[in-house]
């Protein structure tokens, strides 16, 4: 049979399995291994499922999965996250829309810690959301700057997300996290812009609050000074090339856990929660890659995306253009599909036509994670919609839906201003002397 | 019956939880293991041999004792837009089937795991630095991936029953899986 009619069975196959509700990671690995026993045997085909689970599950690259979850979730439970938004609030609460802009730099603090788009929504979502609705903030914006804040937990590194795109596409992860940082930075001014721009047109949508004097914000930095030893310890770590990032994950993970015993906040119950988390958290995601790896092997074998690529050479159409339709593509899936199936679903296409355009894979996955990260509050899935609907209990999702808009129109300017400049994502990796693939 | 079933289900999920929290403690050694080695370095310029070596087998072992939980906690990514279209009924049956599609593949990994740690044995493979044999901490990941196939089963029972019921398992706050009283 033909290859390539095989491989487009296969990706069919695989969607009317993911339709019959197996998970996704399963659904992979079985259309990944149906495929591959038609092509090359059911015997080398059985062989994938040690051989790619194997290597995913010795991998040390992958290994810091779930120590940065571990050390999310320790800083959940240990109430740093109210820190990062006590500290944020102190130095923006004064002005209008404050509590929105804390929002923000608290969710881009939390991030900074967890690494996870859902766990810092639905985090941010207990702490914020209080706070702006008993301070007069309409529903629209608490809730809209809280569902797009929450985005920025896998675009600020460390980011798990960025973790799983260096697996696949065997880049070096760090090269990844500074990449990051200034598409980051752009991302947090974005979503300031855009709140400055609500308030202006609304000014009773966030009032502003009493300003703190110098004296108390360094108080409140004095009192939350943990969350800034962890921030500084596995950033400055990572970025100052002080630890790898797996010691920077360890050691993370192991100061967390300190603040929360510290903190007296480590309960049986907490601890169940904690190894709840981290656990189940670990498994789905590892099921998600070990699936992905064996139907990447049954792509490759099909030389489907080589096809995909002279086809596409064929039509002349301009790199951009391609980014540009890829775009529409990964905006759709990232509303329907979660994050990291996503990704994982599209990569053994879509990376080597990347590659063949002449475009860096370290730009790509920058793109691409913010790609998906948009898809995360666009509907009809946007998975932090539902978790800070689940959060807010009496808010009705139009309500949430409407607030997140006019963040969604700026995340579209945002990801368009990093495709057209890619040197905003290569820049600062190039002048730290990383390799950009 | 359903007495039965739920009771088996909440004692799957109390050894998940026991695996889980070996695994969460291996994952604690991997911790101290790297910031041990941190600290030797800075401190003493003495690195300790072989973080890599070790941390490629406990890594292994940590996640697979993760699996069982995932599986008995129903924690998986999985699409349903089929069955909220379709209705509760045919909800139900497509958990159903998705359960017993995950059963078989946790069956095929766990078969093909024995293959592999089989050959390890026989191959007598090492560690590339501390040359520790590797088999017998492979044959542990197994052993965790094979526990994965009854807890699936049981999920999947579980959802054979509740589409008997005519509706989709209910997952409460506290993680306890049931049919909705008023289904039965």
């Amino acid at each position: 049979m033909d290859p390539i009619l095989v491989a487009s069975l296969g990706l069919v196959g695989m969607f009317a399995l993911i339709a019959l509700h197996i998970p996704i990671g399963v659904a992979m690995a079985v259309a990944g291994a149906i495929g591959f026993a038609i092509l090359g045997g059911v015997m080398p085909a059985l062989s994938l499922f040690s051989t790619e689970p194997v290597s995913v599950l010795a991998s040390m690259d992958l290994a810091v999965i779930p120590l940065f979850l571990l050390m999310g979730s320790f800083a959940g439970v240990s109430g740093l996250s109210s820190d990062i938004y006590r500290i944020a609030y102190a130095f923006l609460g004064h002005r209008r829309g404050g509590l929105a802009l804390a929002t923000i730099g608290g969710c881009a603090g939390f991030g900074a810690v967890c690494g996870s788009s859902l766990a810092t929504a639905a985090t941010m979502g207990r702490v914020a959301l209080p706070e702006m609705l008993s301070r007069g903030y309409s529903q629209t914006l608490a809730t809209g700057s809280i569902a797009a804040g929450g985005t920025l937990g896998m675009l600020i590194p460390p980011s798990v997300i960025m973790v799983i795109y260096a697996f696949l596409a065997e880049q070096f992860v760090i090269t990844l996290f500074v990449a990051a940082l200034v598409p980051g930075i752009i991302a947090v001014l974005a979503h300031f812009i855009t709140i400055g721009i609500l308030v202006r047109r609304d000014p009773m949508s966030g009032p502003a609050g009493a300003k703190f004097a110098w004296p108390e914000r360094l108080a409140v930095l004095k009192k939350s000074w943990g969350v800034l030893v962890l921030l500084f310890a596995v950033i400055g770590g990572i970025y100052g090339g002080v630890f790898t990032v797996n010691e920077a994950a360890a050691l993370g993970a192991f100061l967390a856990f300190l603040f929360t015993v510290a903190r007296r906040k480590l309960s049986v119950e907490s601890f169940w929660l904690v190894l709840k988390d981290t656990a189940a958290n670990s498994a789905m995601i590892y099921l998600i890659i070990a699936g992905a790896s064996i139907f990447s092997s049954f792509i490759t074998v099909t030389k489907m995306p080589d096809a995909l690529v002279s086809a596409i050479a064929a039509m002349d159409l301009a790199p951009l253009a391609v980014i540009l339709v890829l775009m529409v593509v990964y905006l759709i899936l990232g509303s329907i599909f979660d994050t990291v199936a996503a990704m994982v679903i599209t990569m053994p296409f879509v990376f080597p036509l990347i590659v063949d355009l002449g475009y860096s894979p370290i730009w790509w996955g920058v793109v691409l994670v913010m790609m998906i990260e948009v898809g995360m509050i666009t509907p009809p899935i946007g998975m932090n919609v539902f978790v800070l609907f689940g959060v807010a209990g009496n808010i009705p999702l139009k309500t949430i839906f409407k607030g997140i808009l006019p963040f969604f129109y700026a995340d579209i300017l945002r990801i368009l201003l990093i495709i057209i400049f890619p040197p905003l994502t290569l820049w600062l990796p190039g002048l730290l002397g990383y390799n950009l693939g | 019956m359903k007495g039965t079933i739920a009771s088996i289900d909440a004692r799957a999920s109390a050894w998940a939880r026991g695996l889980a929290l070996f695994g969460l403690v291996g994952l604690v050694v991997l911790t101290v293991i790297t910031i041990a080695d941190v600290l030797m370095r800075w401190l003493f310029n003495a690195p300790i041999d072989g973080v890599a070596d070790i941390g490629r087998l406990i890594v292994a072992i940590n996640i697979s004792a993760f699996f069982p939980l995932a599986l008995a906690e129903r924690h998986h990514i999985a699409i349903e837009f089929l069955g909220k279209a379709l209705g509760p009924r045919i909800h139900a049956w497509l958990d159903a089937i998705g359960a017993a599609v995950t059963s078989v593949f946790f069956l095929l990994l766990g078969w093909q795991f024995i293959l592999y740690t089989g050959e390890l044995q026989s191959s007598g493979e090492t560690t590339w630095l501390l040359g520790i044999p590797v088999a017998p901490w492979w044959a542990v990941t197994t052993a965790f991936l094979l526990i994965c196939v009854p807890v699936q089963v049981i999920v999947l029972l579980a959802r054979f029953r509740a589409a008997m019921a005519g509706a989709p398992e209910y997952t409460g706050e506290d993680g306890a899986h049931s049919v909705p009283d008023s289904e039965y």
